[in-house]
C-alpha cells in the first residue's frame, strides 16, 4: 500500500543550523497567509512553533484558542525535524507525518519536506477537496512549494 | 499580463543535470523542486544568467523523454558568457562532450557548441566585436546574403 507521500524541496542561502532556526521559529513569518495557507477560520491566526523534541506547531487566533498542527517527534536542530501534521477537518484518529530534513550544498542549505500518510483518509475526506491519486499530490506538493518558496526569498532579504 | 518563453526540458537523471548546469555554468537552483516517491524529478526550476529553465526527469508514460531515449534534439541552447573557451573548458571537465570547438566566428563572437552528458546541446557565445552588414557580407562572401 502507498502512504501517498508528497516531497518538496528547496535550496535557501544559509546554512543548515540557521535556516532550521529560521523554518522554525520564524514560521509565522514566512508561511503564507490566507484561507488557502492558514489552517482555520478567520485565517489570521499566529502560526506558533513550540521548540525541543516535546515541542508542537500550533496556530493561535486572537479569541484566545489555538489548534494544534502538530506535535514534534524529532527535533534535531541543523539536521532534522519531524512532527505529526493534522487539519481542522481530521477525527482523533486521523493523522500524517511531516518529515523535514536540512543538508547542507554550496552556497546554503537544501530543505526538504516529505509529507506522508495521506492514504489513511477517506476518499471523501473533506481534506481532500475532491482531489485524488497524482492530483491530490501535485495540489499538496504545489501548497508546500509556495511556502517553501516565500521561505527562500524570506531567507535570500533578511 | 506580459508573454514569457521558458524552456522545459526533459532530461534522464534531473538532479545530476542540475548539479552539471549548477557547475558547468554557474547555474542557481531557484524554486522548489518536486520529487516524486520513487526518486524521480516531477519539477525543478534553474536560473542562469538570471534566465529561467525549467526540467524534469523522464516519464515516459505520458511521453515525456530526452533526448538520449530520442536520438537527439532538435533545439539548442544559445548561453552568452565572459569567456566561452573557459566555460566549455569547464563544461568538458565536468562530462560535456565538445562539438565544436571554440572559435573566432564572422559574425562577431567567440563560440564553440557542446552536447551536456544528458544530450542536450549548447551553443556557448562570447561577443569580441560589433559587425556592420556590409563587413559581415565581405567576410561570408557567396555563401550567404546578408539583408
Amino acid at each position: 500500500m502507498t502512504t501517498q507521500t508528497v516531497i518538496v524541496s528547496i535550496e535557501v542561502a544559509t546554512e543548515p543550523g540557521l535556516a532550521f532556526e529560521v523554518f522554525t521559529s520564524q514560521i509565522d513569518t514566512w508561511w503564507l497567509r490566507g484561507p488557502k495557507h492558514r489552517f482555520r477560520a478567520p485565517w489570521n491566526g499566529t502560526l506558533v512553533f513550540e521548540p525541543g523534541p516535546t515541542g508542537r506547531l500550533l496556530e493561535q487566533y486572537a479569541d484566545g484558542t489555538t489548534f494544534v498542527i502538530g506535535r514534534v517527534t524529532q527535533w534535531t536542530p541543523g539536521q532534522r525535524l519531524v512532527l505529526n501534521w493534522r487539519l481542522p477537518s481530521f477525527a482523533d484518529a486521523e493523522s500524517t507525518e511531516v518529515d523535514v530534513r536540512f543538508e547542507p550544498v554550496d552556497g546554503g542549505t537544501r530543505v526538504s519536506v516529505e509529507h506522508r500518510g495521506w492514504s489513511a483518509l477517506r476518499a471523501d475526506h473533506p481534506a481532500r477537496h475532491g482531489q485524488h491519486g497524482r492530483d491530490y499530490e501535485y495540489m499538496k506538493a504545489s501548497l508546500w512549494a509556495e511556502n517553501l518558496g516565500s521561505l527562500r526569498q524570506y531567507i535570500a532579504r533578511t | 499580463m506580459n508573454q514569457t518563453i521558458t524552456p522545459y526540458i526533459t532530461v534522464k537523471g534531473a538532479a545530476k543535470a542540475i548539479e552539471f548546469y549548477k557547475k558547468a555554468f554557474g547555474a542557481i537552483e531557484s524554486a522548489a523542486r518536486y520529487t516524486e516517491p520513487n526518486g524521480r524529478v516531477g519539477h525543478a526550476e534553474i536560473e542562469i544568467g538570471g534566465a529561467r529553465l525549467m526540467l524534469s526527469d523522464e516519464h515516459p508514460e505520458i511521453e515525456v523523454l530526452s533526448p538520449q531515449s530520442l536520438g537527439g534534439t532538435p533545439a539548442m541552447f544559445h548561453l552568452s558568457v565572459p569567456d566561452a573557451a573557459a566555460t566549455v573548458a569547464r563544461a568538458a571537465a565536468e562530462g560535456a562532450t565538445v562539438q565544436r570547438a571554440v572559435q573566432d566566428q564572422p559574425y562577431g563572437e567567440r563560440s564553440g557548441t557542446i552536447k551536456d552528458p544528458f544530450g542536450h546541446r549548447w551553443m556557448i557565445a562570447t561577443h569580441v566585436e560589433d559587425v556592420s552588414k556590409a563587413e559581415l557580407q565581405k567576410r561570408v562572401g557567396d555563401a550567404y546574403k546578408i539583408t
